[in-house]
């Protein structure tokens, strides 16, 4: 597995040297260096199996059933690369350990260089789409840690960012346009889409694919209009701009046009995207980098021209200018990666990068000027060396390109005046730093670079050198391998002869370099002056500023949209959901129209209609009120169930209307002493009403009367019909004969059901205890435990005894001296009406329930008045053993059944004569009941004189005067 | 094996795992009277991992045994190898929140969880209970019992900080909000009930079927109900417009049960969505003559989750809240996987619930890690500087945010990769959008999660010294952090077992 292991070794260097300490900066750099060397011999070592558009394979199973695998695949084009980031890591990694300052913490710079040639080759390795998207990412993660490697610096940290987010970004459209190509293609794997660029090219899908799979390359690359985080990404130590910007990242994306070249160019649309992005790239990475002074900004932008210029000949659509390219690249990276060591040594031994400041520095460092003079000579396309040959055939093939003829002349233009302004940036790099006078005012004193340090920046020059002198030997095998399988297996004729005769391409090569000489010189003087310090014209079309506008619009687009849907405020809340649940209603509507049923119906009497505006003026009066006074609210809600209860009767269901009035009261009674714990009214809430409110009233008004009516209308339109699969029937015809008892409901409770009852009032048992387990705890806050203000002190009229004169406490007891009165007078009437209800309960209305529910609440009356002191120094009442006995009776009422050989619970009905009171009808079931009784009152005593008891325990705190302790009153 | 209907005894058997979890639950509670305060909080944590083991070690084992499927307790509940794969997913969340929770120990930390633990775990493994019944139900009442059993908790469980006002409140306005929203939901269930005649599912399936062909088309009733219906389900899942309790209640809670909240409930909810459609409405192997109003609905709701989620998250400085808003925006990209209603978006949902279990869940306990550690403070400044004080922490946080965000190495770029693939296999213009709008919103999603990256590793806090984070949050954190590494490098076994256990009755 040689691919695999070469993907791997870069990723266990990586790991090797996280683990070394920091300090260690030689053993750190010998590691990083020699795990690069390694690989960049293995690979070239492999040149002579790619050599003649040989292809080697390696398939790892990955995920079998999206018919994935991971497959590495090295052809000539994939070896190029290869090399490329191989041997430019490995004297990347050299120059690094001179680079770097001691104070550095080298060994994560090394761990991330490593770690993004692992990412790096994984994408050129490729041989599936999906897996190179993964890389593709990865190359972004890394490069955003080694952009912000001096995390302490603000550029740094925007740079690294805006790198992130754009490159990212631009990956996740890459993964969607990848996904596109693999649908249309039918299959991830490389080869696959390769060998079927007619079939992608005529899909209907075609264009969506092209322009996600554009948007990622085009992000990567820094092309217009994405160009603008390269050179925010200069605050990157120079190492990691040598590697990143030269050879490797930015890279990525023309890679991915000249992979995909067979696949998807030769159509228009591939014309005008690629080429116009790469044309204005070109030109305008050009314009900008000639009006720079820091020096590696200046090769910022020359790296976004030249990038322009690569994509511009694979926009070509011809195979004669895709191997241009794919020439151009590898000249790009070796003159750019010298070029910006050289600008490395320069800040380094001086200190500054600004070209302004920096003269005359041959010198203090003849060696490294004159490297970089050459280099930037290859860059600027001076003849006899690399850049020259490429940039001829650039300029060959925008003469000869046909098309529009607009298109026709334009290119050549266009060429010749970008290649104008190449030679005037080259010109400033080269020449105003390393001739005239020399600069006095450095920060440091300039001298000559390391050994060592000088060593990547010859290395790589000399190659620039050999490419250009003698191109056919050097560079001829490994060109014609890689652009092979760039253009689908046929090379085109071309030539890499330096001189091709006096030809077009030739005369503007000299006049690329004639205007440039000129245009430098008249730069230079406008500059001097003062003039020109900044790019004329393209101040407003700054990318960058338009990035940060859309961000800040998206801020802008956030807080908008956090406030429209993200309120924190319920009312709002409610209202959209309510909104929501309306608007769906009446969809409903839409598709079936509402009918009433055709059920009889009862004709409406005065009487009836007057009730119910009675209940629903109660409701609204709730509802009104629940805000300012929720006494006067909960007084309104119990009309409103009064109402309710009447409704009940008026249609003959007596029970229910029992049921129902006792569970009214209690739960009034409930809410009354919960009452008591809240404070009076809410301060502050009475502002004045604008008109804004008054419409998001009406707004809520108009809601609630469209919901509410739309419930009528749906309760109507069902209760007109006769109400399908009913059981009633089957209770109604069984419960005399078979449960002994005229009382359906009881019969069902007790007998039909009695296991569920059981088991409910078991529930009920347990929820009695956690609720009084729940409010032993319960402190109410102390601004509600003072007396009630009518208990603190005498109405004014009251005269007092001048003998005994009366206390607060007294005042406390004669106000409720006439109600607690009336409610110990009625104590036993309810006892006898609960007995009444429990006995006829399995005949008549009534039943446990009811009973039991009516002896709580006279019992609580005698709380509600007298005080729970006062009450339980005269009653000892245990509402848990109550709670036990009616369980036990319920319990064993079951097992009795069960002792004599029925099921559990099986009621017996017996009829029984007693003296006096003549023939009894006792059923088992009222045991039961009685059970049900017992349970109801000892859960409803329990869990309210709970609410009730904490009064006691609060007047009891020390705080508290003592005089208060003694009257317990509630609400 | 054929689909057997079982009664309530013979049921039992293939509801122990649920029966174990009532007897852990019953044991908490008498442990929490009895126990010795030294062994407490042991013997809390000891039971709760054993019944989550029992629970998750037997839905393990019937999918193993290829168990099933099987009607229980007269086919309120479905036994199938999607019920039991929730099952584990479910144990597994529950399990970690478990560890989660487990309060700091020694004087100094002000812990809001150190009361009532008895309590807590209970209400969590309750909580877990219901998590199971939501993802079995096969009955509309079952339904909704086991949505209100899961949301009470929830409700008590984000109250838990009872002298937070934060908590209080975000409790309250959760229980108002869930009530209207179960309100509504009962009101949708009663139009498919009268229409269908029946709470059962299957029933509900064939009616619906029979007056599909019938009328040519999906009845509108059928429609609306359903509608309503997802008002229940969106609001479990927090999908918009039904979200607006979650930053509320994700910010006041005890952060282990935020992060319980943000993977729990909301892989239940889509647990009983895709089984509700699936099941009840066929929507997966309706005919394509037939037109249905799903693939545009569920596609509207996604679109609008994850815009808002997104949006929402971008301008925040708390971390938990913008992670809030945030697994608003990841039930948005899950939706993208339901609307295409095929097996494929079903199991692609699955799986990114699975890693979205990891990612989320790791994040969260980050957080809390360094909320502790900063006198709970949770905003971006807390994470000044991380990545030097906490280098393994930093790391973990990097794997999670990254997964998060969707971008590969993770595990979370294979889960929005097969959503994605979902969608745009489906193919149809109206999946063009929604594929779009769904790597527009990852985009953003890189914004705000980048902002964490920065100021872990870039910016400097007014902090230097090493945090020092407890061996039990670390170790979990780690132990979250390596699948959600290893699932994005090599996911083949997970992603085919997940896709393989969502066959379930219909």
């Amino acid at each position: 597995m040689p691919l695999a292991a070469l993907l791997l070794l870069p990723f266990l260097g990586s790991v090797l040297t996280a683990l070394l300490p920091t300090r260690a900066r030689s053993e750190l750099a010998a590691c990083a260096g020699f795990v690069s060397a390694g690989a960049a011999v293995w690979v070239i070592s492999l040149f002579p199996r790619v050599r003649d558009g040989g292809v080697i394979r390696e398939t790892i199973s990955w995920v079998p059933s999206l018919g994935l695998d991971l497959v590495l695949r090295l052809d000539g084009f994939a070896w190029m690369f290869a090399v490329l980031i191989t041997v430019i890591g490995a004297l990347v990694c050299l120059y690094a350990r001179y680079y770097m300052s001691p104070e550095d913490p080298v060994a994560r710079l090394y761990a991330f260089l490593l770690a993004f040639m692992g990412a790096m080759l994984g994408v050129v390795l490729s041989g599936n789409l999906v897996q190179l998207v993964v890389f593709w990412e990865l190359t972004s993660l890394v490069s955003f840690l080694l952009i912000g490697y001096w995390h302490h610096r603000v550029d740094a940290q925007r740079g690294a960012r805006m790198a992130l987010t754009v490159t990212g970004a631009g990956g996740l459209a890459l993964l969607g346009g990848v996904l596109l190509l693999g649908h249309i293609v039918g299959s991830y794997e490389l080869d696959v889409a390769l060998a079927s660029g007619d079939r992608v090219r005529a899909h209907p899908l075609y264009p969506a694919a092209l322009v996600l799979i554009l948007l990622g390359a085009l992000t990567k690359s820094a092309q217009f209009p994405f160009h603008f985080w390269l050179p925010r990404a200069m605050a990157a130590p120079t190492p990691v701009s040598a590697y990143l910007h030269s050879a490797t990242m930015v890279k990525a994306g023309v890679f991915l046009l000249a992979r995909l070249w067979p696949v998807l160019s030769g159509t228009e649309l591939w014309f005008w995207i690629v080429s116009g992005a790469g044309m204005t790239t070109l030109l305008l990475g050009a314009y900008i980098a000639m009006f720079q002074h820091d020096l590696k900004r200046v090769l910022a932008y020359s790296t976004i021209s030249h990038l322009g210029l690569i994509t511009l000949l694979f926009g070509l659509n011809s195979s004669l200018a895709a191997v241009a390219g794919v020439f151009h690249i590898m000249n790009h990276a070796t003159f750019k990666a010298s070029l910006f060591m050289a600008a490395g040594v320069v800040d380094h031994e001086t200190g500054t990068r600004d070209i302004r400041r920096l003269n005359g520095l041959i010198r203090s460092m003849p060696r490294t000027g004159a490297l970089a003079l050459v280099a930037s000579g290859a860059m600027a396309g001076v003849p006899l060396l690399n850049g020259f040959l490429s940039k001829e055939m650039f300029f060959a093939e925008t003469m000869f390109f046909s098309a529009h003829p607009s298109v026709e002349v334009m290119l050549p233009v266009v060429a010749t005046i970008a290649a104008i302004f190449a030679v005037v940036y080259s010109l400033r790099f080269g020449y105003d730093i390393f001739f005239g006078p020399p600069s006095t005012d450095l920060p440091r004193q300039p001298e000559e670079a390391p050994r060592w340090m000088r060593t990547p920046i010859e290395l790589l020059v000399l190659s620039c050198l050999i490419v250009g002198v003698a191109p056919t030997i050097s560079i001829g095998p490994s060109l014609a391998a890689a652009a092979r399988p760039v253009v689908g297996g046929t090379l085109p004729e071309y030539s890499l002869a330096i001189w091709h005769g006096f030809n077009p391409p030739f005369v503007m090569s000299l006049v690329a370099i004639a205007g440039g000489v000129l245009g430098y010189l008249w730069l230079r003087k406008h500059q001097e002056q003062g003039r020109l310090q900044d790019a004329p014209f393209v101040g407003r079309l700054n990318a960058r500023r338009l990035f940060e506008s859309a961000l800040l619009g998206l801020t802008r687009l956030s807080r908008r949209v956090l406030r429209l849907a993200g309120t924190r405020r319920l009312q709002t809340q409610m209202f959209t959901i309510i909104a929501v649940a309306l608007l769906l209603a009446l969809l409903a509507a839409r598709g079936v129209p509402l009918e009433w049923g055709d059920r009889d119906r009862l004709p409406a009497s005065p009487a009836f209609v007057l009730l119910w505006v009675i209940g629903a003026v109660c409701a609204v009066g709730a509802a009104v009120m629940a805000k300012f006074h929720r006494l006067i609210a909960i007084t309104l809600m119990g009309g409103a169930g009064l109402v309710t209860c009447l409704t009940f009767m008026w249609f003959s269901a007596p029970d229910l209307a029992l049921t129902q009035i006792v569970v009214e009261i209690i739960t009034t009674i409930l809410l009354l002493l919960g009452l008591r714990w809240l404070p009076m009214r809410i301060e502050g809430i009475s502002r004045p009403v604008t008109a804004r409110d008054r419409m998001r009233r009406g707004r809520d008004l108009l809601l609630a009367i469209g919901a509410g009516s739309g419930l009528a209308a749906l309760s109507y339109a069902m209760l007109t019909r006769p109400a399908p699969h009913s059981i009633s029937p089957f209770f109604l015809s069984r419960a005399l004969p078979e449960g002994g008892g005229a009382n359906v409901v009881n019969v069902m409770l007790v007998d039909f059901r009695a296991f569920d009852t059981l088991g409910e009032i078991t529930v009920l048992g347990a929820v009695a205890l956690t609720v009084y387990a729940l409010l032993r705890r319960f402190r109410p806050p102390p601004e509600s435990i003072e007396q009630p203000h009518q208990q603190r002190a005498f109405p004014a009229d009251v005269v007092t005894d001048l003998v005994k004169p009366r206390t607060a406490e007294d005042a406390a007891r004669g106000y409720m001296m006439v109600p607690a009165v009336i409610a110990r007078l009625l104590l036993p009437v309810s006892v006898l009406v609960a007995a009444h209800f429990l006995l006829r309960g399995h005949n008549e209305p009534g039943g446990g329930f009811v009973a039991g529910l009516v002896v709580a609440i006279a019992m609580l009356m005698q709380y509600m008045v007298s005080g729970a002191l006062w009450l339980e120094a005269r009653a000892r009442l245990r509402p848990v053993r109550w709670i036990a006995v009616g369980l036990l009776l319920g319990a064993i009422t079951g097992l009795g059944a069960l002792a004599v050989g029925y099921p559990f619970l099986t009621t017996h009905t017996a009829h029984v004569r007693l003296p006096l009171v003549g023939e009894v009808h006792l059923p088992s079931a009222t045991f039961f009941d009685l059970g049900v009784f017992a349970v109801v009152v000892g859960a409803t005593l329990l869990t309210l004189t709970a609410l009730a008891h904490q009064s006691l325990r609060a007047h009891r705190r020390p705080t508290q005067s003592p005089a208060s302790s003694t009257s317990e009153g509630t609400s | 094996m054929e689909t057997r209907t079982f009664d309530n005894v013979a049921s039992l058997a293939y509801f122990a795992p649920e029966l174990g979890l009532i007897a852990a639950v019953l044991l908490l509670v008498v442990w929490d009277l009895a126990s010795p305060a030294r062994l407490k909080i042991a013997g809390l944590v000891v039971i709760s991992l054993a019944a989550l083991a029992w629970s998750g070690g037997m839905g393990a084992y019937f999918l193993a045994k290829d168990a099933g499927p099987h009607e229980l307790f007269h086919g309120l509940l479905a036994f199938d190898r999607f019920s039991n794969l929730f099952r584990v997913i479910f144990a597994f969340v529950t399990g970690a929140i478990v560890l989660f929770s487990v309060p700091p120990r020694g004087p100094g930390v002000a812990p809001e969880l150190r009361r009532d633990q008895g309590e807590f775990f209970t209400l969590i493994l309750v909580l877990s209970l219901g998590m199971n019944l939501m993802a079995a139900s096969r009955h509309l009442l079952l339904i909704y019992l086991s949505l209100e059993l899961v949301s009470v908790m929830s409700f008590v469980l984000a109250g838990f900080k009872i002298n937070d006002a934060r908590s209080s409140e975000g409790a309250l306005k959760y229980v108002i909000f869930g009530g209207v929203a179960s309100g509504i939901m009962l009101y949708g269930m009663s139009w498919i009930f009268g229409i269908t005649a029946s709470m059962h599912l299957g029933e509900c399936a064939a009616r619906i079927a029979a007056l599909t062909a019938q009328q040519g088309k999906v009845p509108e009733v059928v429609f609306v109900g359903t509608a309503c219906m997802l008002a229940g389900f969106g609001y479990k899942i927090s999908a918009a417009p039904f979200h607006m309790w979650t930053p509320d209640v994700y910010e006041g809670a005890p952060t282990p049960v935020t992060a319980f909240l943000s993977v729990g409930p909301k892989a239940a909810g889509f647990a009983v969505l895709v089984r509700f459609f699936s099941d009840a409405l066929g929507a997966g192997s309706a005919s394509p003559a037939v037109a249905t109003p799903w693939p545009v609905l569920a596609g509207c709701l996604a679109m609008a989750t994850m815009t808002i989620g997104n949006l929402s998250a971008l301008g925040q400085e708390n971390v938990k809240r913008m992670l809030a808003y945030s697994s608003i925006a990841h039930a948005g990209y899950m939706l993208l996987g339901f609307s295409v209603f095929s097996d494929a978006g079903v199991a692609a949902i699955a799986f990114y619930i699975v890693t979205y279990c990891f990612m989320n869940l790791g994040a969260f306990m980050v957080v809390m890690a360094v909320a502790e550690q900063s006198g709970g403070d949770e905003t971006l400044s807390a994470f000044r500087g991380l990545g030097r004080r906490a280098p393994l922490v930093a790391a973990a946080m990097v794997v999670f945010l990254v997964s998060l965000t969707g971008l590969p190495p993770t595990a979370g770029f294979v889960g929005k990769f097969y959503l994605f693939s979902a969608l745009l296999t489906a193919g149809g213009a109206w999946r063009w959008v929604l594929a779009i709008v769904g790597v527009v919103n990852s985009v953003i999603s890189l914004f705000y999660y980048a902002r964490v990256l920065r100021a872990m590793y870039l910016e400097k806090g007014e902090r230097t010294e090493p945090v020092a984070v407890r061996p039990l949050l670390g170790a979990t954190t780690c132990a979250l952090a390596v699948p959600t590494l290893l699932l994005g490098v090599y996911w083949g076994p997970v992603y085919d077992f997940v896709a393989s256990s969502l066959s379930m009755l219909r």
